[in-house]
């Protein structure tokens, strides 16, 4: 996983950010390319099963409801607007315009997790689980490492739009808002890829 | 001043829309493209992911090698997914 010593550096970075020197690159980067190397290990991983599956595959990837995975895409790229302009808010030391646009990120955000619980016990309801077949055991642990990113992410969120109602945003806090808007940015990148991945990819 | 400005990243977010409903409807029309549907729908994929890493986490603005890992990510990610579903569609016959 990523180095834990780059997580607390955070606190000591540099508030002037009037000045962006090209070097200042926040640590919460390693541990983001360090989960997105996870996540390409499981992609790939689905790939190999698929080839000696296809039909079934393809099968199994016809049931899912596409317009939710599109909802979900939706919800998360529109998340991911509003989660800019808090820390462009925050970058002008506007604490009202943050908590708003956290609070936005945060609301829009929460449509993804009901989208994905109606998802889930709509499948379970016809008694598909991990078990029916491998599509499914990837299905549900794709989407479920994917699922637990986002209630970390959603935790972020929340921690960050309290700390911004006790500390100036322009102050050492910025670092941190900075810092989950970036791995708010990854969830949001790697549900990108997952969607076509279970449910595009079975088109003909 | 190289951070994204709320325009900047409206257009991004709008050009992210267009891509997803884009990238769907060729996929559930069975493809204009034929079975190069999912070559397509990869591309726009990558494009999309692109679109997030450079404008919305800014890193256009960050060290080249920051830039350049994070987009070798992309091209080594689609690549696999492009390659081994090709791979299994030649094999298919």
């Amino acid at each position: 996983m990523a180095d834990p010593s780059s997580l607390p550096a955070l606190a000591t970075e540099p508030t002037d950010v009037t000045e962006t020197p090209e070097a200042r690159v926040p640590g919460v980067l390693v541990f983001i390319l360090a989960d997105m190397i996870v996540f390409a290990m499981l992609f790939t991983g689905f790939m190999v099963e698929r080839s000696g599956q296809l039909a079934l595959f393809d099968q199994s990837s016809a049931t899912l409801d596409v317009w939710l995975g599109i909802l979900n895409t939706l919800i998360l790229i529109t998340s991911g607007l509003f989660v800019v302009f808090a820390v462009n808010a925050a970058r002008q030391g506007r604490t009202r315009a943050t908590r708003g646009w956290l609070l936005a990120t945060f609301v829009v955000g929460a449509g993804f997790g009901v989208t994905k619980m109606v998802e889930y016990s709509a499948k379970i309801e016809h008694g598909i689980t991990m078990h029916t077949n491998d599509f499914y055991m990837f299905y549900y642990a794709l989407t479920g490492a994917h699922f637990l990113h986002f209630l970390g992410g959603m935790l972020a969120l929340a921690v960050l739009w309290f700390m911004a109602g006790r500390q100036k945003v322009d102050g050492p806090l910025f670092g941190l808002i900075e810092s989950g808007a970036l791995y708010w940015h990854m969830v949001d990148l790697l549900w990108i890829v997952i969607f076509p991945l279970l449910y595009l990819l079975g088109t003909r | 001043m190289n951070h994204t400005t709320p325009a900047q990243a409206l257009c991004v977010w709008f050009l992210l829309v267009v891509a997803t409903l884009g990238g769907t409807w060729l996929a559930e029309h069975h493809g204009l493209a034929g079975r190069w549907t999912v070559a397509v729908i990869l591309l726009l994929a990558a494009f999309k992911v692109r679109l997030v890493m450079i404008h919305f986490m800014e890193l256009g603005k960050a060290p080249w090698r920051w830039r350049a890992t994070f987009q070798t990510w992309i091209v080594v990610v689609c690549s696999l997914i492009g390659g081994m579903y090709f791979v299994a569609l030649s094999g298919q016959g």
